[in-house]
């Protein structure tokens, strides 16, 4: 069967498209990885350690995420991939900071649970315009955080290191994959 | 002018993919068939018919212990590509589509 023009020129927008999106998947799911072992040691370590000794333990993950993620950077697959990711993170950031003056939240619970919230609004987001995997992962992560937090309060931070950290790190071997 | 190797429906796709990743790594061929959502059968003989033509090149080599198989499209296939879909834009304007 004859491709009209039309028909031709939307086979090529499509395949364009997911060519893009699956670019955009190998660039990302190292990080994804990077972030689920952060998230595992930092949440299974806020569940032991006392409360006022987790910022000592996430400060130094977190730059350890951002220094290692730096040599993730592959400019062959998609040179300003970086500057992008950051760009798209970067309203979620600003939001978070301030949210946290605003509102003072008072329990170790909404502390922990807001940044997966967070990143769940983040990835949603990204997902719209970047790739489809990211809305679904943003949507279980939310889901599953907040199961935790009404459901199981007395294990959330085990259960965000299990679902939110090991969620992440699956997500990315998944992404990987597509 | 219509590049009846490239209008096909598949290898329309399989030339948009590895258009796409010109400046990048050749692409393998699991994430050929995952952009282009070819089977197998239908990839392997149509990679084989651009590879005739000169519009693409097959790449082997291994991965470890691994054998691979890769493709990239040449200079004179990324020419034929988009004089196609200059052609295609040209006969959508003009009310042919």
């Amino acid at each position: 069967m004859e491709l009209s023009p039309r028909e031709a020129l939307n086979l090529v927008s499509a395949t364009e498209s997911r060519a893009r999106e699956q670019r955009f998947y190998r660039f990302s799911s190292p990080h994804l990885v990077l972030w689920g072992v952060i998230w595992v040691i930092g949440y299974t370590g806020s569940g032991l350690l006392p409360v006022r000794d987790i910022n000592y333990l996430w400060l130094p993950l977190i730059a350890a995420g951002i220094v290692v993620g730096g040599f993730f950077r592959r400019k062959d697959i998609m040179p300003h991939a970086a500057t992008k990711a950051w760009l798209m993170m970067l309203p979620a950031l600003v939001f978070y900071i301030v949210t946290l003056i605003v509102m003072q939240p008072q329990q170790l619970a909404q502390f922990m649970i807001f940044p997966v919230l967070c990143v769940a609004v983040a990835y949603a987001y990204m997902g719209i315009f970047a790739g489809m995997g990211y809305l679904w992962i943003g949507t279980a992560l939310a889901v599953l955080g907040l199961g935790g937090y009404f459901f199981l309060p007395s294990i959330l931070p085990f259960w965000l290191a299990a679902v939110g950290g090991g969620g992440l790190i699956a997500s990315g071997l998944w992404l990987r994959s597509r | 002018m219509l590049d009846e190797l490239i209008h096909q429906p598949l290898r329309l796709k399989l030339m948009t993919a590895l258009y796409a990743e010109r400046n990048l790594e050749p692409l393998d061929f699991p994430r050929i068939k995952r952009i282009t959502e070819a089977t197998d059968g239908n990839l392997g003989s149509h990679l084989t018919t651009l590879e005739k033509a000169g519009y693409i090149e097959i790449l082997k080599d291994f991965l470890g212990k691994k054998p691979r198989t890769r493709a990239k499209i040449t200079a004179s296939g990324q020419k034929a590509y988009r004089a196609h879909v200059a052609y295609l834009r040209e006969l959508l304007e003009q009310g042919e589509g």
